[in-house]
């Protein structure tokens, strides 16, 4: 199944982690996304981190960008799976505030969805490995999700 | 080119690349007293949408992250690095995986706690996107077991290259 075949289908349908396997940068990266139907709980994102994800080898840390892509991922997958919109979101910007160092080790992520409008829809993404009181980054985004 | 930029010069194009830099293909083009440039050379693995064949933004991201924090790190008074605080990224177009990716980064102002720096990414002639970044400049005993740490690993790879 495509990308395409995956957001055909209507939103109620649609598979968070369906969606991730077809997007080569989220296999790449190893970025899961935890359902549970049937409860209210936020749809949580999850990557498990390798030597892949490693920024500076003298500290065995999490490189900052690789953070930031799980993030982005996150937010744009979320937005998916929450709105009937057929194509991959377009991301206008993003913005990161670092707020711990995130060390080589699970990372997990929960977004809201700020604003959806007919053509942009604005995400915010908090990311956390041990406790979710205390978030390693918080993110923003800005999608264009209309198909002009 | 000042002594700092020599040495993360050699650190950066001396060692095997490991880790997210190897996964992503970066690599440093060159630095200065105050800037950096780094290159990307994409893969269908970094595909963010496969039915435009456009590249994620994350890639992006991370090669900016890079770039200015290689800035910021060649801009500080003494060897060391410099923790992003905060990274805001502008997509001005759409990239592409079939060609490489050019960053450039530059501090453009530091104070006692931090550096503030803005670069952008082009692919070819066209703008790809900008940002601005701020960066923490570590206080001066933090700093000085950084440059321990990085002389021992320039020794280090020194020493191999003669054996």
């Amino acid at each position: 199944m495509s990308l395409d075949h995956v957001l055909d289908l209507p939103v109620s349908q649609r598979a968070s982690q369906a969606i991730l396997n077809e997007i080569p940068y989220a296999v790449m990266m190893g970025v899961l996304a935890e359902e549970n139907p049937g409860t209210h709980e936020p749809l949580r994102f999850v990557m498990h981190a390798s030597e892949l994800h490693m920024g500076n080898p003298t500290l065995p840390a999490m490189h900052g960008g690789a953070l930031s892509g799980f993030m982005e991922l996150a937010s744009a997958v979320h937005l998916l799976s929450f709105m009937e919109t057929a194509k991959y979101p377009k991301l206008i910007d993003f913005s990161i505030d670092y707020l711990r160092a995130a060390r080589l080790q699970t990372v997990y992520a929960v977004c809201e969805l700020m604003r959806e409008g007919r053509n942009l829809t604005a995400v915010q993404v908090k990311a956390w490995q041990v406790d979710p009181a205390r978030p390693v980054a918080i993110g923003r985004a800005q999608f264009l999700c209309s198909d002009r | 080119m000042s002594a700092a930029a020599n040495s993360h010069k050699k650190l950066m194009t001396g060692r095997k690349k490991q880790g997210h830099f190897s996964a992503l293909n970066i690599a440093l083009v060159d630095c200065g007293d105050n800037w950096a440039e780094m290159s990307l050379t994409p893969t269908a693995a970094l595909i963010g949408d496969p039915s435009t064949g456009a590249l994620h933004s994350g890639p992006i991201t991370t090669l900016l992250d890079s770039a200015l924090g290689i800035a910021a790190s060649v801009a500080l008074p003494r060897l060391g690095f410099a923790p992003t605080i905060d990274l805001r990224v502008d997509h001005l177009r759409k990239a592409n995986v079939d060609e490489p990716l050019i960053a450039r980064g530059e501090v453009v102002r530091i104070t006692r706690n931090v550096l503030f720096a803005k670069g952008s990414v082009r692919q070819g002639d066209v703008e790809i996107a900008h940002a601005v970044g701020n960066f923490v400049r570590l206080s001066d005993d933090v700093l000085a077991m950084a440059e321990a740490h990085i002389k021992q690993q320039l020794e280090t790879m020194e020493n191999s290259d003669e054996s």
